[in-house]
């Protein structure tokens, strides 16, 4: 949620950290959970800088075998975006999340997948509600390194019919960017 | 077995090539001389070896009966307990060029010159870096070492540095040993700190090093951050 950039921000990890009192930079080791207000950010080691405005930036680093992920609710909607990577950077000021590294980005209307999108770097904008996507390098997951979007198509409650739902038409493009 | 070699111009000398022993040429035949002669014979060539034993036992008698000089109290029995206490005190020490380097308050103070160490209870130390950065730190009771650069302060122990900015750092704990000469602060149990942003770290233990400004925390830990400050 927008609001959630004024909440505190509350970092616990498990193995010890340094505080660099003098450059504002604090690290912390060993699955590390960030929560400010509905965002969770869980990561093996992540670094907070404080930038001259004020604002965070943090760094989350996962480890080959269990990525960082992150997890938050959108505002004013029913619905959470939840994404994993293997570097989450979160900037603080402009309010993005970029996942670097065989990243994917999940929407979830309650339980269930609405939209998932795959690919080598993925911004998502939460206080624009933007996901930004580029492809590039190939991954063992993502051979041809394309970028993977599925988009399911608005399910109002009201109409139980399944009827195709008037999509824009889908021009395959090298970088994709969805408004939803 | 002896065998005779005569050779011409040699004197008349047996060889005797065998293992047998010969008895050498210069003894005496064994006579028996009269004891009282060989008496006064062993006396007289053990004379000088009989009057040094007597000398020498005469200086052990000596040392023996020597009274012995009082003996120097080199370990005197340190007293354990302490040698002067000062209640409702007030302790400060300057440096050579006159600069009050710490002041340190408390309610009861006692000195162990066994250890040199100073116990105090409740409390409240200034220390003033050289370049006029002031160091506090309270607790219930603490042990400073004689000079007082090095303090553990015991029992709900705060410390607060300052930076040349002015922003402050508080550290809360159970136990906290602050170094005031290096400027660390160390402890192994819990401690809260607070840094100058209104960020407050709870870790189980902590080495600070203010020349860096640098905090280690150790275990499981927990960062607090306030809201953005709305600058």
């Amino acid at each position: 949620e927008r609001a959630d950039r004024e909440r505190q921000m509350v970092v616990e990890a498990d193995r010890p950290g340094s505080v660099d009192l003098q450059r504002q930079v604090v690290e912390f080791n060993g699955n590390v959970v960030i929560t400010q207000g509905t965002m969770v950010i869980r990561a093996d080691r992540v670094e907070l800088r404080e930038t001259q405005a004020g604002y965070r930036a943090a760094t989350a680093i996962g480890t080959p075998s269990h990525q960082a992920s992150y997890r938050q609710k959108r505002d004013g909607v029913d619905e959470f975006v939840e994404g994993v990577a293997d570097r989450i950077e979160y900037d603080g000021r402009a309010d993005t999340l970029r996942f670097v590294g065989n990243g994917s980005v999940r929407r979830l209307r309650g339980a269930i997948v609405a939209d998932e999108i795959t690919g080598s770097q993925i911004v998502w904008d939460a206080s624009a509600e933007t996901f930004n996507v580029a492809g590039g390098e190939t991954t063992p997951a993502n051979p041809s390194g394309r970028v993977r979007a599925v988009l399911s198509p608005r399910s109002d409650a009201a109409a139980p019919a399944s009827a195709p739902a008037s999509a824009a038409p889908l021009a395959p493009a090298r970088t994709l960017g969805s408004k939803r | 077995m002896s065998v005779e070699l005569h050779l011409p111009d040699l004197p008349e000398v047996p060889i005797s090539l065998g293992a047998a022993a010969q008895p050498p040429l210069d003894t005496p035949p064994a006579s028996r001389m009269p004891w009282s002669l060989r008496l006064r014979e062993a006396l007289s060539a053990y004379l000088p070896l009989l009057l040094m034993a007597l000398l020498a036992l005469a200086t052990w008698w000596l040392v023996k009966n020597t009274p012995s000089a009082p003996r120097t109290p080199d370990q005197a029995v340190v007293r354990q307990d302490p040698d002067y206490t000062m209640t409702g005190f007030a302790v400060e020490r300057f440096e050579a060029t006159g600069r009050l380097k710490v002041r340190i308050e408390g309610e009861q103070m006692r000195h162990y010159p066994a250890t040199d160490q100073i116990e105090i209870d409740r409390v409240h130390i200034r220390a003033i870096a050289p370049d006029g950065r002031v160091t506090l730190a309270d607790a219930r009771r603490a042990l400073a070492n004689g000079d007082a650069s090095e303090i553990q302060l015991l029992g709900a122990a705060h410390v607060t540095t300052t930076d040349e900015r002015g922003q402050k750092v508080q550290m809360a704990g159970e136990f906290l040993h602050a170094f005031l000469v290096t400027e660390r602060v160390r402890s192994h149990l819990p401690v809260r700190v607070t840094s100058a942003d209104g960020s407050v770290f709870e870790a189980t233990g902590l080495e600070y090093d203010h020349g860096l400004r640098k905090l280690e925390l150790r275990g499981p830990m927990r960062g607090t951050f306030a809201p953005r400050s709305s600058k």
